[in-house]
C-alpha cells in the first residue's frame, strides 16, 4: 500500500474512529473516504439521475412542448370532421 | 433548392412531449427555426394546428388560448421558417385539379394545401399521413421519422 494512503487511513481513523472505504486506481489503493461519505457519493447519481437531464437536454424543444398526450386523429379527414 | 413543407401534424407532435413522434417532429421544427429556407409552412397549417390543439372532444387535452397564440406566433414570426401563401389563382387551380383527380370530402383540404405548395414551387411535404397525398401526383410525401434522420 502506498505510504500516503496508509497515512490518510490512519489519520482519518484517528480523527473519527469510523470505518473507512479505500478505492483503488489501477489496482492500487488510492482514495480514502468515510463510509457514510462514500455511500452518499455512490447514491447521488441515483437521486439526481443525470442521464435523464442529459436526455432532456439532447432533445430539442423549440415550441416549449406541454407534458401531455397529443390529440388523436390528425388526418384532415378527422381534423375537419364535425363533432 | 425549394423548402420542404412541414405538415400540421408535425407541429402538433412537436408541441406534445408524450407523442411518440415528439422527438423527430421537434427536431424538424427546431431545424426549421434555425436554418433559413430549409422548411416552410402555409397559413392553413397554423389554422389547422390551432383547431386541433384546442379541440375539446375525444378526451383530448386542449392547449389554452395563450399557449396556442405563443406557439403560432413563434412559427409565424420566424424569419428562418419560410411561409408560403395561396396565390390569386390557387383556388381555381385547386378546383380544376380536384375535378380531374376526383377528390372528395376532406381530401379537398389536402388538395388545397398541395396546390398552394405547387404554386409556391414546393414539392415535398413531411407528414404522418402519407396516404392522404398519394393521389396527388405533384406532391412527394415523406414520413416524419425518415425526414428527421441526421443528414437528411
Amino acid at each position: 500500500m502506498p505510504r500516503d494512503v496508509a497515512k490518510r487511513i490512519a489519520t482519518r481513523i484517528a480523527k473519527t474512529n469510523e470505518p473507512v472505504v479505500v478505492t483503488s486506481r489501477g489496482g492500487k489503493p488510492s482514495r480514502v473516504y468515510g463510509l457514510e461519505e462514500y455511500q452518499k457519493m455512490v447514491d447521488l447519481p441515483n437521486q439526481v439521475k443525470p442521464w435523464e437531464h442529459r436526455k432532456k437536454k439532447a432533445t430539442p424543444d423549440p415550441l416549449g412542448a406541454v407534458d401531455a398526450d397529443p390529440p388523436t386523429g390528425l388526418s384532415r379527414r378527422e381534423l375537419y370532421e364535425e363533432d | 433548392m425549394p423548402p420542404t413543407l412541414l405538415d400540421t401534424n408535425v407541429l402538433v407532435h412537436a408541441a406534445y412531449r408524450r407523442s411518440p413522434a415528439h422527438v423527430p417532429a421537434a427536431t424538424l421544427v427546431d431545424r426549421g427555426l434555425k436554418e433559413r429556407g430549409l422548411f416552410c409552412i402555409a397559413p392553413q397549417n397554423l389554422v389547422e394546428f390551432a383547431a386541433v390543439v384546442t379541440r375539446q372532444s375525444r378526451g383530448d387535452q386542449p392547449l389554452p388560448g395563450d399557449e396556442v397564440h405563443r406557439i403560432t406566433d413563434l412559427l409565424y414570426r420566424s424569419r428562418t421558417l419560410a411561409k408560403i401563401y395561396p396565390r390569386r389563382g390557387t383556388v381555381a387551380r385547386a378546383m380544376k385539379e380536384g375535378g380531374r383527380l376526383r377528390v372528395s370530402g376532406a381530401g379537398w383540404y389536402d388538395l388545397f394545401l398541395a396546390v398552394t405548395m405547387r404554386d409556391a414551387g414546393v414539392r415535398v411535404i413531411i407528414t404522418e399521413n402519407l396516404s392522404d397525398f398519394e393521389q396527388l401526383p405533384f406532391v412527394v410525401a415523406r414520413r416524419i421519422s425518415e425526414a428527421a434522420m441526421p443528414g437528411v
